[in-house]
């Protein structure tokens, strides 16, 4: 306990002048009695021991003392000193990266972190509101402010760490958004201090509390995996892995290469302390399914032993044709084998978006359509009020100035002496820039904006000799491979974890499931096509089942930051150890004078009370 | 000159003419009082005269003296003495204690005193007055005749309440000194913490017939007394301080009624006559209390 104004106990003084007073005593009136038998009598007979009588007696001295005391300190205004942990908010931060998974002596890192955080949460005071974030690739509020420590710890315990590589700043950002500075609100980071500067971030946040846990160091990780055809030659490709040692010792490490489960590659190489080792491995065959790498090593981080890709050289291509009869275009199409093309000779309105929904490309031949929101369209001499392209007039025989060979619509195409009979002067916003440029005209624009993908060709090329150049099929192509990459040629297709894939669906497809590398199968309803997925936040191979047709996407680490798990030397409290310490203990007080002037009133009123009873 | 003024207060008009009143109330049929006649009267052979007392319907003939009717011609009885007639012993406490009060104590056992010695005499009793503290004290043994009246009235006059109380020692040795027991009238405040049982034991032994008065002051009855007060007895000097408050006040009537109570259970038990009275009330009321209950005269 404490005084806030100490200088008031000088009224104790007043204790020896009472005693002085009460010491006076009047001199008691002499009265002759006849009966001092019988008053005799009647003293003896009071209730209790001398010891109690002599109190009694100066039970009114002793009371006016008491009353004396508390009032003096009632005036010396003392207040109850506690200590209070935290005064304001506690945001609690919780590290799910890959490092995370760490092996430690027993079980993972993670572990440590989750009862760390839920003796955190433990020894918080009952009023304190704790918000919990998750910080991973991208960082997620778990719980907002509560002071339920039930719900609070529920939640804790169903938090697991993940493959991604955690991105620790945007968390801290995110918490400190949070954060009232006036009231004292403090934020505890439970991590490992791998894959980013822990010192620096510590450094700059005053009010984060960093607890690290530790355990495990021993890695040996790949961060770098790819496929790529080599140039100009048909089923030859290079594989590439980049390894690194991240132990302070030399290592050898054996890998292996399959694909399709089969072996084409297994060595084994040595890497000095710390050392990073890119290796290139040439493959020629045919390059369809799953590629693994794999370190055979047994190191505390497992999760960057292995990398995956999924290879694929083609894809069918759903093809709208809308047309009254294009006998080049008809053609060309029916070369491509993985296409699959619907012709009509008209737009149904009703049905148009559903059309243009279920096809991967929509081709409109001098027919225009309705508004286009969304989707992938060639429009030949047609216009879509979707687009800022509007026709003005025509024009005949447009002389070809130039083309931007840079463009991936004109890659390899050549159009010098092109002779076009008749095409459409347009108009457009600042915001096109004709691909292919007339003097009096651009004839060929694209377009990309929210969804919408679109090629204009502003002249028909059946009143042109196009179709009879090599430049038609070229361009041809590198307009279908623009509206839908995805559909062509050789693709490697393979992820960081946390990030999201873009899967293109059928345009008939309207439910789909996902597995993931752990086996789980999700259920989705295609709301936009293509469905980005969020959820890669497994290393591994995922695979999309869309009816029928299974196909396969890779999720690996490949990061370096992330693979490096060595803890930080730096000074913080170790597990175990109270959240707290290193901060300034917050202090509460508690006012104690009214207790003091309530306890003084009733000791003078109980005073009054004998001195009435006495007389 | 103190003691004549004295004297005339008892001998004033106002009181004689109460004793007048008491001496008619007693002589007119009051229960167990002839009229003017005690069984000792009624005694045969050897009677010692006495007086003539003029002849009043109901006297016996017998007694009447024919020679005084020839001469007089009116008619006169003869009294006798009987060699058992009625002694009335009155004992007054003198202590100290019965100085205190207002009015004093002893002059209102003094005024009961004179009373009834003057209603004995009258009725032609031996009347005998002796004084006690903690021992006996001046007296006046017993005596016949109205004319002894005024002495007995200096005598009570001359008496001063001095000295501390020994009620028992003073009571028995009356008793032991005493040879012609009778009525034994006793008039004390009784406050004596020693007790006077063993005293009145002795004087029933002694063959007294035994009236007890006590005589208190309203004051120490139901004192009024409050503060804080050194209480100082009158007759030992001995001190005591109190805080008077309604506590103490409380158990100190407690006290006193169950002093009281003792005294008449005592009183009871020796068939002893007791009366208390207090000094506001006046001393006639209590005689005539007295008479109507009919003990002091067989």
């Amino acid at each position: 306990m404490q005084f806030i104004n100490p200088s008031a106990l000088f009224v104790l003084g007043l204790i020896p002048i009472l005693i002085l007073i009460h010491s006076l005593k009047p001199k008691p009136r002499q009265v002759a009695v006849t009966t001092l038998f019988l008053w005799q009598e009647a003293l003896k007979e009071k209730k209790g021991g001398l010891q109690i009588q002599r109190m009694m007696k100066n039970l009114p001295l002793l009371l006016q003392i008491l009353a004396v005391i508390m009032g003096a300190l009632a005036l010396a205004r003392p207040v109850l000193i506690y200590p209070s942990q935290m005064r304001g908010n506690v945001i609690l931060v919780l590290d799910t990266s890959a490092s995370m998974k760490t092996r430690a002596t027993s079980g993972i890192r993670f572990d440590q972190a989750r009862k760390e955080a839920l003796k955190l949460i433990d020894e918080l005071p009952r009023e304190s509101q704790v918000l919990i974030i998750e910080s991973r690739g991208n960082p997620i509020l778990k719980a907002p402010f509560s002071s339920d420590k039930r719900k609070l710890k529920r939640i804790i315990e169903g938090i697991q760490p993940s493959d991604e590589p955690g991105r620790i700043e945007k968390a801290l950002y995110l918490a400190l958004s949070f954060m009232d500075p006036a009231r004292d609100d403090l934020a505890f980071l439970i991590t490992d201090g791998a894959g980013y500067d822990f010192e620096k971030i510590t450094r700059i946040h005053q009010r984060v509390r960093p607890i690290l846990v530790r355990g495990g160091k021993r890695n040996i990780g790949i961060t770098k995996f790819e496929f790529r055809p080599e140039l100009d030659l048909n089923d030859r490709y290079e594989i590439m892995v980049e390894v690194k040692n991240f132990n302070p010792h030399p290592i050898l490490c054996p890998i292996r290469l399959t694909l399709n489960e089969e072996t084409i590659v297994k060595k084994t190489f040595g890497l000095r302390a710390l050392e990073k080792k890119l290796l290139i491995f040439p493959y020629s065959g045919l390059i369809a399914g799953i590629a693994e790498v794999t370190l055979e090593v047994h190191d505390d981080f497992p999760i960057d032993n292995k990398a995956y890709a999924v290879l694929n050289t083609s894809r069918d291509m759903w093809v709208l044709l809308v047309t009254k009869g294009n006998f080049f275009l008809e053609k060309l199409l029916a070369a491509y084998p993985n296409f699959m093309v619907n012709a009509v000779s008209e737009i149904t309105p009703s049905s148009w978006d559903d059309q243009t929904e279920r096809h991967d490309i929509v081709i409109l031949d001098r027919i225009s359509p309705p508004s286009t929101e969304k989707g992938n369209f060639l429009f030949i001499e047609s216009f879509s009020p979707s687009i800022p392209l509007s026709k003005i007039g025509q024009i005949h025989h447009p002389q070809i100035l130039d083309w931007d060979r840079k463009n991936p619509l004109m890659s390899h195409v050549d159009l010098s002496g092109l002779i076009v009979e008749s095409a459409n002067q347009v108009r457009t916003d600042k915001t096109l820039r004709p691909i292919v440029e007339s003097r009096e005209t651009g004839l060929m624009y694209s377009y990309h904006k929210n969804g919408l993908r679109a090629v204009f060709l502003g002249f028909d090329m059946t009143r042109s000799d196009l179709p009879l150049r090599v430049a038609f099929p070229v361009m041809m192509s590198n307009i279908f491979q623009w509206l839908r990459p995805d559909k062509f040629g050789f693709s490697s297709s393979q992820m960081k974890a946390g990030k999201s894939f873009a899967i293109h669906l059928d345009p008939q497809t309207n439910n789909f499931s996902i597995r993931t590398p752990s086996g789980e199968w999700e259920e989705h309803r295609l709301k936009s096509n293509p469905f980005e997925y969020a959820h890669t936040d497994e290393v591994g191979i995922y695979t999309v089942a869309e009816g029928e047709k299974w196909r396969y996407f890779a999720v690996n680490l490949l990061d370096e930051w992330e693979s490096n798990i060595q803890v930080p030397p730096v000074e913080s409290p170790s597990p175990g150890t109270a959240p707290h310490s290193g901060s300034e203990p917050a202090t509460e007080e508690f006012p104690l004078w009214i207790v003091f002037l309530i306890s003084a009133s009733t000791i003078v009123i109980l005073e009054w009370h004998f001195w009435l009873q006495g007389r | 000159m103190a003691l004549d003024n004295d004297i005339e207060s008892f001998l004033d008009e106002d009181f004689l003419r109460r004793l007048e009143k008491l001496k008619i109330l007693a002589q007119k049929g009051m229960k167990g009082l002839a009229k003017g006649e005690h069984d000792s009267w009624k005694s045969g052979a050897s009677l010692e005269f006495l007086d003539y007392r003029e002849y009043q319907a109901g006297d016996d003939f017998r007694y009447i003296d024919w020679n005084v009717y020839g001469r007089l011609d009116r008619l006169f009885i003869k009294l006798f003495h009987a060699e058992e007639d009625l002694t009335i012993h009155i004992l007054v406490d003198m202590s100290q204690s019965m100085r205190w009060g207002n009015p004093a104590k002893d002059i209102y056992a003094k005024k009961i005193a004179a009373a009834l010695c003057y209603l004995g005499l009258a009725n032609l009793d031996r009347v005998g007055i002796t004084a006690f503290n903690h021992s006996l004290r001046e007296s006046r043994p017993p005596e016949r005749g109205s004319r002894a009246y005024l002495s007995v009235l200096k005598y009570l006059l001359s008496l001063k309440p001095e000295g501390e109380t020994d009620i028992n020692s003073s009571l028995t040795e009356y008793a032991w000194a005493c040879k012609r027991p009778g009525v034994a009238i006793i008039l004390s405040d009784l406050l004596d913490p020693k007790g006077f049982a063993k005293g009145l034991d002795a004087l029933n032994y002694g063959g007294f017939d035994i009236t007890l008065i006590q005589i208190l002051d309203r004051e120490e009855l139901f004192p009024s007394l409050n503060g804080y007060l050194m209480l100082k007895e009158v007759e030992t000097g001995e001190e005591t301080r109190i805080a008077l408050d309604s506590a103490l006040l409380e158990r100190y009537r407690k006290r006193m009624r169950h002093f009281l109570e003792n005294i008449n259970d005592l009183c009871r038990k020796s068939d002893i006559d007791y009366y208390l009275s207090d000094t506001t009330i006046p001393f006639e009321e209590m005689l005539l209390d007295y008479f109507i209950k009919g003990t002091l005269f067989h």
